[in-house]
């Protein structure tokens, strides 16, 4: 669910061991320490089964290790976690628990416009996640790093980034660069 | 100019459009008034949404201001409306702004272009540089430095303690400091005691020369035991003398400088008289100078030189300097 509206975005592949990283800096980045990261596993998934997670484990399968599978079975994960859920749905609360994981760390991500395409396709979205991060910048970071480095050989798919008079970039950067410099 | 053409577009590429860093660029003209006029048109395009490309177009190597471009014809070349633009310029509208910028340069050690700093902390501008520093920067957690300022007589307040990139704090009633440093790295502690700067040594406690710092090596954990004690004959010396106008009338309220060979350093302000006692941090030999648009150096015989090189030399050896005359010119920067 939901694949076919965020199938504009490009599909980036990604390490195992990236995986981990991205899932750990996302859990730190929602619960400040209170739950451990789920460990991140290769598997050999049945036909049609990209992945899977039930809050303690993700699995992806082996032909899918790739950025929406991950943020699509991290969504469930936190969504699990953060709620003391058992059973993963597909829900509007998990919808919306998703498409918040790519708004923060999928620099250029429409979330207006993934929810607009949602509308005619008949998915129910949730107003807002219910777990919402607590904005440590350092974990932020690291996602970022990771997903730019997952798109190393193809930085132009990123958007322009905005600009406010003299300073370029997302608001919610979490490193700042000053130059000072002369016309002449 | 080098870093617009070559650094800049990867900058943005790898790390800005990946929304890892923002990029603020501030103006920092000193080179001449043209390059001031500059800065304050570029905040005129600002205002209609066009800084960029108007910055874009002023460095261009063939068509920009160094080739002699008008900043008139500049606006108007990227569709701007010129008549709006044309009365910022001539309102001066943004001639407060600018020199707030410059003056936020100086306050962070800015001295000359282009100079980037990351969160603060000042890198070389070559973007592979500033794309590492930026990446670990996004991956670090805060650390906490914190420790003491004190001297024989028990801890020192309203101390301002400064690490190498530029954060700082000023102590407390019981000398205590705190910094918060974004990316790990060695850094250096100084503090300016009533003018006289001092660096922390592991152990003297505090040295009056740079080159004897000890780098504090600071990683993911927390630092809290820094302990800056400053030993009796540190900053316990001064160099007295008067700044006097070409006709030998006071220059009041003027902040001079002392800069030892060993990156000793001390300052103070003229009284009203002009008279000034400079606190130096050690035995070293000293170059005065002060600010007036330009550096402005004691030079030989009690004149004056802009150049660094030139400029005379106090020696100071174990007791204080007095008497030493600075007579400036009229419009000694030209």
């Amino acid at each position: 669910m939901l694949r076919g509206q965020l199938g504009d975005l490009p599909s980036a592949a990604i390490t195992i061991e990236d995986a981990q990283v991205i899932v750990n800096a996302i859990f730190a980045d929602h619960f400040n320490g209170d739950e451990d990261a789920p460990e991140v596993l290769l598997a050999s998934l049945p036909t049609g089964i990209a992945g899977r997670s039930d809050g303690r484990t993700i699995e992806l399968d082996r032909q899918s290790i790739n950025l929406d599978t991950l943020l699509h079975e991290t969504a469930h994960a936190v969504f699990l976690r953060g709620t003391d859920g058992t059973d993963a749905c597909h829900c509007p609360e998990w919808a919306a628990q998703m498409l918040a994981l790519w708004d923060r760390y999928v620099v250029g991500f429409d979330i207006e416009a993934a929810r607009a395409s949602a509308v005619p396709a008949d998915v129910s979205i949730a107003e807002r996640a219910l777990i919402e991060p607590t904005g440590d910048s350092a974990n932020l970071g690291r996602v970022r790093v990771t997903i730019a480095d997952a798109f190393t050989d193809r930085l132009d798919l990123f958007p322009d980034p905005p600009s406010q008079r003299n300073v370029l970039g997302y608001a919610d950067a979490p490193v700042t660069i000053l130059e000072y410099s002369d016309y002449i | 100019m080098q870093f617009a053409v070559s650094e800049f577009p990867q900058i943005v590429r790898e790390v800005v459009r990946t929304g890892i860093a923002r990029f603020d660029a501030q103006a920092f003209p000193f080179l001449s008034r043209r390059s001031e006029d500059a800065a304050e048109a570029a905040e005129c395009a600002a205002d209609q949404g066009a800084y960029w490309p108007y910055r874009e177009r002023l460095l261009d190597q063939e068509h920009g201001l160094r080739a002699g471009a008008d900043l008139i014809d500049t606006a108007a070349g990227i569709g701007l409306d010129v008549q709006v633009f044309r009365r910022c310029i001539e309102n001066d509208t943004y001639a407060d702004e600018v020199a707030a910028q410059i003056q936020g340069g100086r306050d962070r050690g800015v001295s000359g272009t282009p100079t980037v700093l990351v969160d603060g902390r000042k890198v070389s501008w070559a973007a592979d540089t500033v794309i590492d520093t930026v990446r670990r920067a996004a991956q670090s957690r805060p650390v906490a430095l914190s420790g003491y300022v004190g001297d024989s007589g028990g801890p020192l307040a309203g101390v301002t303690v400064t690490a190498s990139d530029g954060t700082s704090d000023r102590t407390a009633p019981d000398g205590s400091f705190a910094i918060t440093l974004g990316v790990s790295g060695a850094y250096l502690l100084e503090a300016s005691v009533d003018g006289c700067r001092i660096y922390y040594h592991q152990l003297t406690g505090a040295t009056g020369s740079r080159n004897s710092a000890t780098p504090i090596q600071v990683s993911d954990e927390d630092i809290s035991d820094i302990r800056i004690e400053i030993p009796a004959d540190v900053c316990a010396l001064q160099i007295r003398g008067r700044l006097v106008d070409a006709s030998g009338a006071a220059l009041a309220d003027v902040q001079i400088e002392a800069d030892g060979n060993n990156r000793s350093f001390g300052a103070a302000r003229t009284a009203s008289d002009g008279s000034f006692a400079v606190p130096v941090p050690m035995n070293d030999h000293y170059r005065l100078s002060f600010w007036d648009g330009c550096w402005v150096f004691r030079g030989e015989g009690g004149g004056v030189t802009t150049t660094w090189d030139d400029a005379s030399l106090i020696r100071v050896a174990g007791n204080d300097v007095s008497g030493v005359e600075f007579r400036v010119p009229d419009n000694p920067c030209g």
